[in-house]
C-alpha cells in the first residue's frame, strides 16, 4: 500500500514538473507583456518585473498600420465558418454515402477515400493558379472554399453513421418519415461525439492554418492570426513587450473558450481515435 | 407497374445521389482536377504571368532530385519528422501514463498539458523565438546555471532544428496524450489485475498488456504526427525563416520558395509530388510495421 | 445543450458574417477624401511602410491637389509579400497603373512580359528629360529583350539609395579620437579596432568599432568592386566569388567578425545590430540613406554620416533605385493619367528625398533644396562610384540561395572555401537555368 502511494506522489511530482515546464512560456510571455520597454532587454532576464506596465496592452491597439483585431476576427470567422460547412456538408454526404442507394455509391467513396491518401501540397500550386484566374485570391473565398474539398470529415461521419443500429431509422421509414427528416432528427442528434470530433479537428485546423492563409492573401487586411503575428515577428524584433502583448491578447479568448467547452473537446479528440 | 416502380427508384436514386452533389462537386473542383492539374503543370515550364507553358517532360523530376537545396530540404525534413514524431509520442505517452498513475489532480494536469494546444502556431511561434534568445531569453538564464552559458539556440545550425522540434513537441504532446490516454483506460482492469495476481510488476504490465493494446491508438497517432511533421512549414518560419545555413530549410520551403517567390510552377508542382511520394513511403511503412490487417471499412 | 448550442453558433456566424461584410476596421488602404465618380482612378502601389510612405503621401496629395481630374488609390504593401501579390495581379489582368520594382527586379518582370515599354511617352510630349536622370540607373532601365533589335525603356528611376556609415560621435569623443573625415585603408582598421573596448573584461566587448550593417550580400558586392571584381559575369554565366576581388572582400569581412573582432557576430539571434548602434553600442554603423528617418527620430546621441571606406582599390558603394513601371496588360488602365502621374513623381525628386533617398536627376541632386540638406550630400558625392547589384532575371533566387552560405561563412561557422565553392555552384546553376 505505501510503496503504492509514494509511487503515486512520485508521478504527481514528477507530473507537476512537466506542467509548471508547460506553463512556463506562456508565464513568460505574460511578464514580457507587462514590462515597461526599458525592461524587457535584460542580461540576465528577470522572471518578475519590478514594475508593471498593463499601458503595453493599450499601446497595443494603437499601432499605426497593425489591424489586429481585423486578424484575430478573420481567423475566429474562418474557423466557425468553415467548421459549420463542413461538418453540414460532410454530414449530408456521409449520410448519403451510408445509408442510401444510388448508382456508383461504392466506387465513389473509394474514390474520396483514395484522394485522401494523397498529400495536400500537390494540389497548392493548380489550386493557386484557378484562384488566381478566378481573381478570388486575396478573399475569404479563398481561404474557405478549397478547404471544403477535404474527404476526412465525409470518411469520418460515414464510419459513424454505419455503426449507427438501423432498428430506429427502420421504424420512422415505417411511419413515412422521409430522408431528410430522418436525417436532421434522428441521425444528427445520435452522431453527435462524431460531429464534436468533426468540428473541433477542423476548427482546430483552420485556426493553426498558416501555410494556406499565407499564399492565399497579400492585404494586411485580409491576413489571418498566425500569419499577422508573424508579420509582427519580425517587424517588432526590437518591441518585445508589444509583440508579447499582442500574442498574449489572442490566446486569452480561445483559453476562455476552452474552458467553457472543455468536456466536449475532449470527448472530441478522444473519439476520434476509435478506430 | 413495373416501369412506374422503376421510375421511381431512379427519381430516388438521383435525389439520393443530389444529396452528395454539393461535396463531389468541391471534390471534383478542389480536389480531383487539381491533383491531376498538378500533375501537367509539373512537366510543364509553366510562365505564371503569362501563364505560357513548354512541355518539358519529366525534365523537372530529374532537377528536383538533382537539386542540392531540395535534397537538402528533404533531409532536414526527415531529420525533423523522426525528431517530433519519436519524441512527441514518446512524451505524450509518457504523460498520459503518467495521468492514469495519479488520483487527486489528474483532471488539472490533463488540462494543464492541453493548453498549448490551443495556442495559434502564430502566438507559439512568437513566444518561443523570445524565449530561445540568445542574450536575453528565458532558456539561456536557466541553462546557466547548469553551466550551458548563452547556448544560441536559432542561430547555430547545429542545434536550430532540434529547437524547432522541442517547440512543436511542447505545443502538440497534449493532443496525442489524450488519445493514449483514452486507449489505457480502455484496457479493462481485469486484465491489469489478472497480470497482478499473477506477480507482474508495473513495468512488464506496461510492455506486455498495455502497449499491445493500445496498438491502434499507436498506429494513429504516429500516422498523424508523421503526416503533420513532413507538411512542417510554419513552425520553422516563425523560428528562423530558413535558418542558419538552411539548417530549418525543409522540404515544404523548397515548395514554397520556387513557387511563391521565385514563380516556378512547373518545379515547384514536381517537387510537390516528390513530397507526396515521400509521405506515402512513410505512412506505409508505419502501416506495413505496425498495422493489423484492419478492415476500415 | 445541444440545440441552445447550435443556436449560438449559428447566431454568432450571422453575426460575423454581417460584420465582415461591414469591414469597420480601417485598413493600409487609405482612400482620398472625395470618392466622386468624375474622377479619374489612378491605383499606385509601394512598398513604402515606415516614415518614408507618410512622405509619399504629402506627395500624392500635392498631385491630387494640383490635378483635380485625378484621385490616387496607393497600397502601401511591406515588402516582404509585395512581390506576390504584384505576381498575382499582374497575371490575372488588374494590376496597378503604376507600381515600384527596384532596378535588380525590372529585368524579371520585362521577360515575362509584364510591364509596358516607355519608350513612346518618354519621347513624346508630356517626356522625361533623358539627360537629367542619372546615367548609372538610366542603363539599367534601358533593357533588351532577346528576339528585339533595339533596348526599350522599361521604368523611370524614381530615386537612388546607397551605403553610408553612420557614426556615434559621443564613442570618438570619449576616447579622444578626432572625428575622421573619411576612412580609408590607412585609418579604418586602426579606428575600427581602437573603438572596440571590452570594459568589464568579459570576453565580449561591450562596444563595438564598425559594423557592416544591413544585409551582408550588399557590402560584398560593394567590397569586390573596390577591388576591381564583380559578383557575376552574366553574359558567361559565372559566378566570380572565387576571384581575387571577391576573395579580398571576404576576407575582409570574416577577419571583422573573427580576427580584428571589431563586428559582431551577426548570426547571434539576439544581436540586432541596429538596435545595438541606437544603444550606443556600435561607435560606427554602415547602412543605407533609408535609415536617415529612423535616426533622426530615435538616436539620442550625437551622430553624423561618413561615406562607406574604401577598403579597396577603387572607390565603390553599392547602390540600388526604386524604379516607377507601367503594366503591360490591364484592362482598367488609364495610359494618360498613369504617366502623367508618374512623370509627377519622377519630378518632385527633392520632396521624395525626405523619405530618406536620393533624387534621381543631376537637377534635382544640385538644386539648392536638396544640397542643404544634413547628412545627404554625403550619400549624394558617392553618386559617380556607385555600383549596382547583379540584376539577373533569377536575381531572388540567387540571392535567397547564398545568403545564408555567405552569413555562415562569415560567421565562422562552415569553412569559407566550402561555402565559396557551394555559392558558386549553386549561383551558375541557376544562370546555366535561365528563365522558365
Amino acid at each position: 500500500m505505501t510503496e503504492r502511494f509514494v509511487n503515486r506522489w512520485i508521478w504527481n511530482l514528477v507530473l507537476g514538473l512537466f506542467a509548471v515546464v508547460m506553463l512556463l512560456p506562456i508565464f513568460w510571455m505574460l511578464v514580457t507583456s507587462l514590462k515597461p520597454a526599458t525592461e524587457v532587454y535584460q542580461d540576465p532576464p528577470q522572471i518578475l518585473p519590478s514594475t508593471l506596465r498593463p499601458a503595453n496592452y493599450v499601446d497595443l491597439f494603437q499601432q499605426p498600420g497593425v489591424p489586429l483585431v481585423r486578424w484575430f476576427w478573420n481567423s475566429v470567422f474562418l474557423a466557425i465558418f468553415s467548421t459549420f460547412l463542413v461538418v453540414s456538408i460532410s454530414s449530408l454526404t456521409a449520410f448519403a454515402f451510408a445509408r442510401l442507394e444510388f448508382p456508383f455509391r461504392d466506387q465513389l467513396f473509394f474514390l474520396i477515400v483514395a484522394a485522401m491518401v494523397v498529400p495536400a501540397q500537390v494540389t497548392l500550386v493548380p489550386v493557386y493558379i484557378i484562384l488566381q484566374k478566378l481573381r478570388w485570391i486575396d478573399t475569404y473565398k479563398a481561404l474557405i472554399i478549397p478547404g471544403l474539398a477535404g474527404p476526412f470529415g465525409v470518411f469520418l461521419l460515414r464510419q459513424f453513421f454505419l455503426n449507427v443500429p438501423s432498428e430506429i431509422e427502420e421504424a420512422a421509414r415505417i411511419d413515412g418519415c422521409g430522408n431528410l427528416r430522418i436525417f436532421f432528427q434522428i441521425i444528427l442528434p445520435l452522431a453527435r461525439p462524431a460531429l464534436t470530433t468533426l468540428a473541433i479537428f477542423t476548427a482546430l485546423g483552420s485556426w493553426n492554418g498558416f501555410f494556406w492563409p499565407l499564399i492565399v492573401t497579400n492585404s494586411l487586411n485580409m491576413r489571418t492570426l498566425p500569419i499577422g503575428l508573424a508579420i509582427l515577428n519580425g517587424q517588432w524584433w526590437s518591441e518585445q513587450h508589444l509583440l508579447m502583448a499582442a500574442g498574449f491578447t489572442c490566446g486569452f479568448p480561445i483559453f476562455i473558450l476552452y474552458l467553457i467547452f472543455e468536456n466536449q473537446i475532449e470527448k472530441g479528440v478522444t473519439a476520434m481515435s476509435f478506430r | 407497374m413495373t416501369t412506374e416502380y422503376k421510375r421511381s427508384k431512379n427519381l430516388q436514386s438521383l435525389i439520393h445521389f443530389s444529396y452528395t452533389v454539393p461535396y463531389l462537386l468541391l471534390f471534383l473542383c478542389w480536389l480531383v482536377i487539381p491533383i491531376i492539374a498538378g500533375f501537367l503543370v509539373s512537366l510543364t515550364k509553366w510562365t505564371f504571368i503569362s501563364g505560357k507553358y513548354q512541355l518539358v517532360g519529366l525534365k523537372n523530376y530529374v532537377d528536383a532530385f538533382a537539386d542540392e537545396l531540395f535534397l537538402k530540404g528533404i533531409q532536414n525534413t526527415i531529420y525533423y519528422t523522426v525528431m517530433t514524431v519519436i519524441g512527441g509520442n514518446l512524451f505524450s505517452f509518457f504523460l498520459a501514463y503518467g495521468l492514469t498513475r495519479v488520483q487527486r489532480f489528474r483532471n488539472l494536469f490533463r488540462k494543464v498539458f492541453f493548453i498549448p494546444l490551443l495556442l495559434s502556431v502564430g502566438i507559439t511561434g512568437i513566444m518561443w523565438r523570445w524565449l530561445y534568445n540568445t542574450d536575453f531569453g528565458l532558456l539561456n538564464y536557466y541553462l546557466g546555471f547548469f553551466g550551458l552559458k548563452n547556448t544560441n539556440w536559432l542561430g547555430d545550425a547545429r542545434i536550430s532544428m532540434p529547437a524547432v522540434a522541442l517547440m512543436a513537441i511542447w505545443g502538440s504532446c497534449g493532443f496525442n496524450m489524450l488519445i493514449y490516454y483514452a486507449g489505457i483506460r480502455e484496457i479493462p482492469t481485469e486484465l491489469k489485475e489478472a497480470a497482478t495476481i499473477d506477480g507482474a510488476g508495473g513495468f512488464y504490465q506496461l510492455w506486455s498488456i498495455i502497449l499491445p493494446l493500445i496498438r491502434p491508438k499507436i498506429l494513429f497517432c504516429l500516422v498523424m504526427s508523421t503526416i503533420g511533421s513532413i507538411q512542417v512549414f510554419d513552425r520553422a518560419y516563425m523560428l528562423t525563416g530558413v535558418g542558419p545555413y538552411f539548417a530549418n530549410y525543409t522540404a515544404i520551403f523548397h515548395i514554397y520558395y520556387q513557387a511563391f517567390r521565385y514563380f516556378r510552377m512547373g518545379y515547384a508542382s514536381a517537387c510537390a509530388f516528390v513530397l507526396a511520394l515521400l509521405i506515402l513511403a512513410f505512412t506505409s511503412l508505419l502501416f506495413r510495421f505496425l498495422g493489423k490487417h484492419e478492415e476500415y471499412y | 445543450m445541444q440545440w441552445p448550442e447550435n443556436r449560438l453558433k449559428v447566431a454568432s456566424l450571422i453575426l460575423l458574417l454581417t460584420l465582415s461584410a461591414c469591414d469597420p476596421f480601417p485598413g493600409s488602404k487609405q482612400q482620398a477624401t472625395s470618392t466622386t465618380t468624375e474622377k479619374t482612378r489612378i491605383s499606385f502601389w509601394n512598398g513604402f511602410t515606415g516614415p518614408d510612405g507618410q512622405t509619399m503621401w504629402e506627395i500624392v496629395r500635392q498631385f491630387e491637389a494640383d490635378y483635380p481630374q485625378y484621385e490616387v488609390e496607393m497600397e502601401i504593401i511591406p515588402w516582404s509579400t509585395y512581390f506576390d501579390k504584384l505576381m498575382v495581379s499582374l497575371g490575372s489582368g488588374k494590376p496597378p497603373d503604376v507600381f515600384i520594382l527596384h532596378e535588380n527586379e525590372l529585368v524579371n518582370y520585362v521577360l515575362q512580359d509584364a510591364i509596358r515599354p516607355l519608350d513612346d511617352l518618354v519621347n513624346g510630349p508630356q517626356g522625361v528629360p533623358v539627360s537629367d536622370c542619372l546615367s548609372s540607373i538610366w542603363e539599367r532601365v534601358r533593357i533588351k529583350v532577346p528576339g528585339q533589335s533595339e533596348a526599350n525603356i522599361y521604368g523611370i528611376p524614381l530615386d537612388c539609395h546607397d551605403e553610408a556609415v553612420y557614426y556615434n560621435k559621443d564613442c570618438f569623443r570619449q576616447l579622444g579620437v578626432p572625428l575622421p573625415e573619411q576612412l580609408d585603408r590607412d585609418n579604418f582598421f586602426h579606428l575600427a579596432r581602437q573603438l572596440t573596448i571590452d570594459q568589464d573584461k568579459d570576453g565580449r566587448p561591450d562596444q563595438w568599432g564598425f559594423v557592416f550593417g544591413g544585409s551582408v550580400r550588399r557590402h560584398l558586392y560593394t567590397l569586390t568592386a573596390q577591388f576591381g571584381g564583380q559578383f557575376l559575369d552574366r553574359e558567361n554565366g559565372i559566378c566570380l566569388i572565387d576571384q581575387p576581388a571577391s576573395q579580398k572582400a571576404l576576407q575582409i569581412l570574416y577577419d571583422a567578425i573573427n580576427k580584428d573582432g571589431y563586428m559582431p557576430n551577426p548570426i547571434h539571434d539576439g544581436s540586432n545590430l541596429w538596435q545595438g548602434f541606437l544603444q550606443g553600442r556600435i561607435a560606427m554603423y554602415t547602412d543605407g540613406i533609408w535609415m536617415m528617418n529612423g535616426m533622426k527620430k530615435l538616436a539620442d546621441f550625437d551622430w553624423g554620416v561618413l561615406p562607406y571606406p574604401q577598403l579597396g582599390d577603387q572607390k565603390a558603394v553599392w547602390a540600388s533605385s526604386h524604379v516607377l513601371c507601367l503594366p503591360r496588360f490591364s484592362d482598367t488602365i488609364d495610359g494618360e493619367a498613369a504617366w502623367i502621374f508618374l512623370t509627377y513623381l519622377s519630378n518632385h525628386g527633392v520632396d521624395w528625398s525626405d523619405g530618406g533617398q536620393l533624387p534621381a536627376r543631376y537637377s534635382q541632386l544640385a538644386s539648392p533644396d536638396f544640397t542643404q540638406k544634413e547628412h545627404y550630400p554625403v550619400f549624394a558625392a558617392q553618386i559617380p562610384d556607385i555600383i549596382f547589384g547583379p540584376n539577373d532575371p533569377n536575381i531572388i533566387e540567387i540571392e535567397t540561395r547564398m545568403e545564408p552560405c555567405l552569413l555562415s561563412a562569415m560567421s565562422g561557422q562552415q569553412p569559407m572555401l566550402k561555402m565559396v565553392q557551394e555559392i558558386k555552384g549553386s549561383v551558375e546553376s541557376i544562370l546555366r537555368r535561365g528563365v522558365d
